[in-house]
């Protein structure tokens, strides 16, 4: 009993610090199609992104991933513009099925360019700075983990101060819940797209450096956690801040805490049973509107 | 007259056309002729080969070295090798007025339904006289049916679902040993250990990836295990492409068996890897199956892979028994700029067989090259694996010379402890605590 | 008086029909204009061209001196020309003093400059005691009001305001018609759209009538409820009959 009772709290630990990262995966998505009614299937390849970024810096330029970080946040952030202006933009505009197709396709570039430049091997950071674990009264805490969860809470808590608390947040806002409405508040939609969609991408590229310190790195890795985003996303609430955030938790937790309980070979069902049920309930997600 | 001779004119005017006609139907004639003949010469030139591999998706490492396999058996059929196997110091293939040997490659993606599909364009569009492939068991499980139904072989030498060879396939050949003789193998390490090291092994958990090879690998190795009195505490599936596997880690830890046999592939081992330090699992040992043995495994997890024992289809202590395969394992060196694999090593017999089949039929007739491969005899000699030679089974059309060994990472190298023959370092048990390393 | 808008010979049309035919008036400062016509008679396609949600397709708009007609949405907001909606249009997802936050954001970087202001308009408007509601969850009357006061919270120069009392039960039409004496007290020039005659009538200097895209009548409010054009539209051939 008292086994399964440490087992319980090791899993809760696992769990939550897992969703914090999910969460900060999901604002990246809940932002950009909030403001542009786009879903960006290339979320995850964004990630896979970050993560080779770090992994170069630290391979070539022996910078860990820790100090990277900003210089990977900044870039992932002109990539987001970047692609924005030369893609994004260009379908906005044209009908919903082009919207839907052009990230896909990017998806699809970016999973095979990274092959083609990159080649589809595993990689892994060795002994970056965050590395080992603490044990406490025979809990395990990873450090790498740990590190991401509080790198991932405090990034999530900017991002979060920057969307509620500054002019240019609140318009990102204001637009994504009524873009008439935006328009007659003076708020230009055009500029605001392109940076919410580079602080998506900023935020998902984020969370790629982070994973990196214990996470392999190769080509295909973003779709492990694009699936999960999508579900995060839909469960908070299609546009919500809030929701991703309290999301991102719930399903960490689902993922290991249900895996556990039931069987692992369901935790995903475990994750969109929640999902249904709360779906269900409120058809807009936990903090839809 | 002038009607006359309008008539004349008219009359030669058709004398002429009719020749003509006569003349152009003759050259038409001929021309068709001759292309008919450089075609059928052509087709006696390039026999196609199609090769189904999941080259894109999170496979897509493990089938470059698969596809480089298949690329090397093809040069060393068509081109002169100064290498002590068949066909290397002939040019193409002497059965067939030294055709030459191409290998077409189909994009499985990993998705069983593509398989299929490409298996079919293989066949259909590109003329392909056999196929090989396709790594993962589920996609050769529909890849081969479109085979069985145009009746074309399929050479099947890296999945090892045993169901493959259950369904008792006129046209499916399976070279490589299968997850039934995995999970005899493992046990009859296990039985050597015991008596060796004086180890008390009574339990076990055996954890999988759901898809069909970790499931069936899981039944087959439950069955024996059971059979030879170990007791099996729990059977864990958990999804393929998990981003995290605390949750089964922990279900393990409190099942406390003697030993961990897991079935995993190269993704989810590095996670397990990772996962196991860090919450400090220790049983008496982890056996595991695929993931640990694939390239990318050591690179990416370093230190840590030591001491997991894992399998192989290919000793590279062979090398130093039989000159052929160190030459072999140098020249893909050269070639590929990385070292041989046990996945490219699997993909080259699948070739060879293919060619050896033709070679003997003497012909790339369906019907013919099906009579030679139920003849096929290879001694180990002629091979570059450790199995013990090809011979299929008349019904299941297994290679019941089959068979792995069993390796274990010491200093971030694969060493093959078992069978004894081939053994060349001792291994370690019980595994080295993660703390106390 | 001097004029503040003037709309000359404005057309809008959709493929074949012409939705805003050669419509031209001004609207003096400090005035509070009406815009009635029976449903259908174009008065909300004339709101979207004005304020930049359509392009017109012929004619010009001119606000305070400078035309406009060629400018997004965004940007004659900016200029002060600020319209509510008819089917309202509040941020949901947000607390009522965040919707007005963003309307006083317009013409400031400094959000704690446009939350006092937002105070103030929250305590103009009477929605100080919910400010901390959802959007979302507020009622129609409470929900038109935000609108307004959201709109009031960018200084607006002209307010065009789109059914604003339309649905309101008696009591909250007569608090809204007072909320729009106050604005007009503020100096704000106001100009309604409004389908329910009898409640805008009395508080307006000047009324338009638009029937079927057109222009059918301008005049105070008692010559236009005398006026035999603006009856024959509202009661159609019964009238005759």
């Amino acid at each position: 009993m008292e086994q399964l009772g440490k087992l319980l709290i090791q899993m809760i630990i696992s769990g939550v610090m897992m969703g914090f990262v999910f969460s900060l995966i999901a604002m990246g998505l809940t932002i950009i199609w909030g403001v542009m009614n786009i879903i960006n299937f290339a979320h995850g390849e964004f990630l896979m992104i970050g993560m080779f970024f770090s992994f170069f810096f630290f391979k070539y330029v022996s910078i860990d991933p820790l100090f990277s970080l900003p210089m990977v946040a900044v870039l992932l952030f002109i990539i987001g513009f970047i692609t924005y202006h030369l893609l994004i933009k260009k379908v906005l505009q044209g009908p919903v099925l082009a919207q839907l197709v052009v990230t896909f396709g990017l998806s699809i570039f970016l999973v095979n360019l990274a092959v083609f430049l990159w080649s589809a091997d595993y990689r892994m950071i060795e002994n970056p700075i965050a590395s080992g674990k603490i044990s406490l009264a025979g809990i395990a805490v990873s450090i790498p983990e740990l590190v991401a969860s509080i790198g991932s809470m405090i990034i999530g808590a900017a991002v979060y101060w920057f969307i509620k608390r500054t002019k240019t947040g609140m318009a990102i806002q204001a637009i994504s819940m009524d873009k008439d409405a935006a328009a007659i508040m003076g708020i230009n939609t055009d500029r605001l797209n392109a940076v919410s969609f580079a602080v998506g991408v900023m935020c998902v590229g984020v969370a790629g450096a982070l994973l990196s310190n214990f996470y392999y790195v190769f080509p295909e890795v973003g779709s492990f956690f694009g699936v999960i985003a999508f579900a995060t996303v839909a469960l908070g609430g299609f546009g919500s801040i809030e929701g991703a955030m309290i999301a991102g938790v719930i399903v960490g937790l689902a993922e290991i805490v249900g895996g556990f309980l039931l069987a692992p070979a369901y935790k995903y069902a475990i994750v969109f049973a929640i999902y249904l049920a709360v779906v269900l309930i409120k058809p807009t997600g936990l903090k839809g509107w | 007259m002038i009607e006359k001779r309008t008539e004349i004119s008219e009359r030669r005017r058709t004398m002429f056309k009719v020749k003509e006609r006569v003349f152009s139907v003759l050259v038409f004639t001929v021309v068709i002729c001759l292309c008919a003949v450089s075609l059928s010469l052509g087709q006696e030139k390039v026999v196609k080969i199609g090769a189904i591999y999941p080259l894109t998706g999170n496979l897509a490492s493990t089938a470059m070295s698969s596809k480089r396999g298949l690329e090397l058996a093809a040069d060393i059929v068509n081109n002169y090798y100064d290498l002590d196997i068949p066909f290397a110091r002939t040019k193409g293939i002497p059965g067939l007025n030294g055709a030459q040997v191409k290998i077409i490659i189909g994009d499985s993606r990993g998705d069983p339904k593509v398989g299929m599909g490409e298996a079919e364009r293989l066949i259909k569009s590109e003329g392909c006289v056999g196929l090989v492939g396709a790594y993962q068991s589920s996609v050769t499980k529909t890849a081969s049916q479109v085979a069985e139904r145009y009746g074309v072989p399929f050479l099947n030498s890296d999945s090892s679902s045993y169901a493959l060879t259950a369904r008792g396939f006129k046209w499916y050949f399976r070279l490589c040993p299968s997850n039934e003789t995995w999970a005899q193998n493992l046990v009859s390490f296990i039985k050597q250990v015991e008596k060796e090291k004086k180890a008390t092994i009574k339990t076990l958990v055996i954890l999988h990836e759901d898809t069909e090879w970790g499931a069936s690998s899981a039944d087959m190795q439950k069955k024996y295990f059971t059979q030879a009195g170990y007791k099996v505490l729990d059977v864990i599936a958990y999804p393929a492409g998990a981003t995290d596997v605390n949750s089964e880690v922990l279900r393990v830890m409190k099942a406390k068996p003697d030993i961990l046999v897991m079935n995993n592939y190269i993704t989810d081992g590095i996670l397990y890897t990772r996962t196991f330090k860090t919450l400090n699992y220790n049983p008496q040992h982890f056996l595991t199956w695929c993931g640990c043995s694939e390239p990318g495994y050591i690179p990416a997890v370093g230190k840590d892979g030591n001491y997991f024992f894992s399998y192989s289809e290919f000793a590279p202590e062979l090398a130093q028994k039989r000159a052929v395969v160190k030459q072999i394992m140098e020249l893909y060196k050269k070639k590929y700029g990385e070292n041989i694999n046990e996945n490219t090593v699997r993909a080259i017999p699948a070739v060879l067989l293919m060619v050896d089949a033709i070679n003997r039929a003497k012909s790339t007739d369906p019907a013919k090259m099906h009579k030679a491969l139920m003849e096929t005899d290879i001694p180990a000699d002629q091979l570059i694996s450790p199995w013990a030679g090809i011979k299929f089974d008349p019904k299941t059309h297994q290679n019941i010379y089959a068979r792995y060994v069993i390796v274990q990472i010491l200093n971030q190298a694969y060493k093959c402890v078992w069978p004894p023959e081939l053994a060349s370092a001792k291994y370690v048990w019980p595994w080295p605590e993660w703390n106390k390393r | 008086m001097q004029s503040i808008l003037q709309v000359s010979g404005l057309t809008k049309k959709f493929g074949g029909l012409t939705a805003n035919d050669d419509i031209t008036f001004e609207v003096n400062r400090g005035e509070i204009v009406s815009i009635i016509g029976p449903n259908g008679a174009g008065k909300t396609t004339f709101f979207n061209c004005l304020t930049g949600f359509q392009r017109i397709t012929s004619g010009s708009v001119i606000f305070e001196g400078r035309r406009i007609d060629q400018l997004s949405a965004p940007a004659i907001a900016k200029l002060g020309l600020v319209r509510t909606f008819q089917i309202v249009q509040t941020f949901a997802g947000m607390s009522v003093a965040e919707n007005v936050i963003i309307g006083a954001l317009m013409h400031t970087r400094n959000v704690e400059a446009a939350r006092k202001r937002a105070a103030d308009v929250l305590a103009f408007t009477g929605l100080s005691s919910k400010k901390d509601v959802l959007g979302k969850n507020l009622t129609i009357a409470d929900k038109k009001r935000l609108e307004i006061a959201r709109a009031l919270a960018s200084d607006p120069k002209l307010l065009l305001l789109d059914e604003c009392v339309a649905g309101l039960n008696p009591n909250e039409v007569k608090e809204a018609v007072e909320l729009l004496k106050r604005i007009i007290g503020a100096g704000i020039t106001l100009l309604i759209v409004e389908h329910v005659m009898e409640v805008i009538m009395p508080i307006s200097s000047r009324v338009v009538v638009l029937d079927s895209g057109k222009k059918i009548a301008e005049g105070r409010p008692q010559e236009i409820a005398a006026d035999e054009r603006v009856i024959k539209a509202y009661l159609g051939d019964r009238y005759d009959a």
